[in-house]
């Protein structure tokens, strides 16, 4: 049961365990009570604060005064490197951490969320992008006040962003702080208090452009260690997906069901409740939306979206198959 | 030029048309393949819960879940294409007239 809600932070220190397998013990069984000091684990994470600072303070130094410069890093990066971007987004605390576990607990349930995030990019494409980069403004609620009057359409804008972002803010905030909680043992509060200091000094002295840096960095670095790690289990099944659900069903306690929906979403109203917000909730996401206006043209716009895309989906194929596959291992660990 | 004349031009009509209802053919395609696919799980989960075939573990909502991520990205390369063709194009042919 308790190695149930680690299969995240098991899957975020990918390398660590892969190379040294006794450690899965020690992170899995010391959860709820503080964790024990994983050195490995903590250089990785202090590699990565160092690399980023760096990013940002480079980023500030290429000049973050105007408008422009900060909300999109100049309007000018390649098609390709928002594309990875994109998908640094799109692998956020949320659906990394989040719908693993989900998928981890309640089998198919969790691939509706990662279906959902993701079909919500094309959407965007089709309808908001191309017309709002037109425009030439940054915002949702630059667009709407262009056309609107703009006082109270740009309070309701307001109120309306600031509710959602903290939402989602609230759910990468505590993502993250637990990872971080799991990794160096430290109490949550100061966990919670080290990533939002950090996430501030990245956005406020490094603007878009740091941001971008930050999330290519990101994505490159989880599409490369889950890729690695789907590598190594199929090759540990013999390349046989039958055989790695097979494994899965036979040791996972809800057994076949987690082939199928309703683990999670058990009558109509919440499937329906549920679909439509995945689907218009990502293309309603302020920072999302905003990528389009750091490349140079439209053409480019499209192009991220179609490379942010393509990334996303190799990285929900592989990280299914690690989700089954540690659906599987974290029960085989408790028997 | 003012945006009045812009509007009217028959190069201008035919790219925003063209775009207008190439982008909500798309989105109205990708949105009726998604929206099928939560309303089975609404109201007919255990189709999804189907097996493949006789004796696998692998059912039909696994199946169905990874073609609805591949049409996304299908979907999307798609408009791309066209956008970069064709959209890319009448707009180089609108701009050179304005000139």
């Amino acid at each position: 049961m308790i190695s149930r809600q680690t299969c995240g932070p098991l899957l975020a220190t990918a390398f660590v365990l892969l190379s040294d397998p006794v450690r899965a013990d020690a992170l899995t069984s010391a959860l709820g009570t503080r964790q024990s000091l994983n050195v490995t684990a903590i250089l990785m994470f202090l590699g990565f604060v160092a690399v980023s600072l760096g990013v940002t303070c480079w980023a500030a130094r290429q000049g973050t005064s105007t408008a422009k410069d900060f909300y999109a890093a100049g309007g000018g990066l390649k098609g390709f490197q928002n594309g990875l971007a994109i998908a640094g987004d799109y692998t956020s605390a949320a659906t990394f951490l989040g719908v693993t576990a989900l998928v981890y607990t309640s089998g198919y349930d969790g691939m509706i969320y990662a279906i959902g995030f993701l079909v919500g990019f094309p959407m965007i494409l089709f309808l908001i992008a191309e017309p709002l980069r037109n425009l030439g403004r940054y915002t949702f609620a630059d667009v709407v006040a262009y056309r609107l009057s703009e006082v109270p359409v740009r309070a309701i804008a307001g109120v309306n962003t600031l509710v959602i972002v903290v939402f989602y803010l609230i759910a990468q905030m505590v993502g993250a702080g637990k990872l971080i909680q799991l990794l160096f043992g430290l109490p949550y509060v100061y966990a919670v208090g080290i990533v939002g200091g950090l996430m501030m000094v990245y956005v406020t002295f490094g603007g878009m452009l740091a941001t971008t840096w930050v999330q290519i960095i990101k994505a490159v670095l989880l599409m490369s260690g889950s890729a690695l790690m789907s590598f190594l289990i199929l090759w540990h099944f013999g390349f046989s997906l039958e055989a790695l659900f097979r494994e899965a069903v036979t040791l996972h306690p809800k057994a076949a069901a987690i082939m199928a929906p309703g683990g999670l979403v058990k009558d109509p109203i919440s499937a329906m409740s549920l679909g439509l917000a995945l689907i218009f909730g990502t293309a309603g996401l302020p920072h999302i939306l905003m990528r389009f206006f750091t490349v140079r043209n439209a053409r480019d716009a499209r192009t991220s979206v179609l490379v942010g895309i393509h990334i996303s989906v190799l990285q929900s194929a592989v990280r299914s198959r690690l989700r089954r596959h540690c659906a599987g291992l974290g029960e085989s660990s408790v028997q | 030029m003012d945006p009045q004349q812009i509007q009217d031009l028959p190069a201008f009509r035919q790219l925003a048309n063209e775009r207008t209802r190439f982008g909500a053919g798309m989105s109205i395609g990708m949105a009726a393949a998604y929206f099928s696919y939560i309303l089975t799980i609404a109201f007919w989960p255990r189709l999804l819960g189907l097996p493949l075939w006789n004796g696998t573990v692998i059912t039909w909502g696994f199946l169905i879940g990874v073609g609805l991520i591949a049409l996304g990205f299908v979907l999307t390369a798609v408009y791309v294409g066209r956008a970069n063709s064709r959209f890319d194009h009448l707009s180089q042919r609108l701009l050179e007239e304005v000139q």
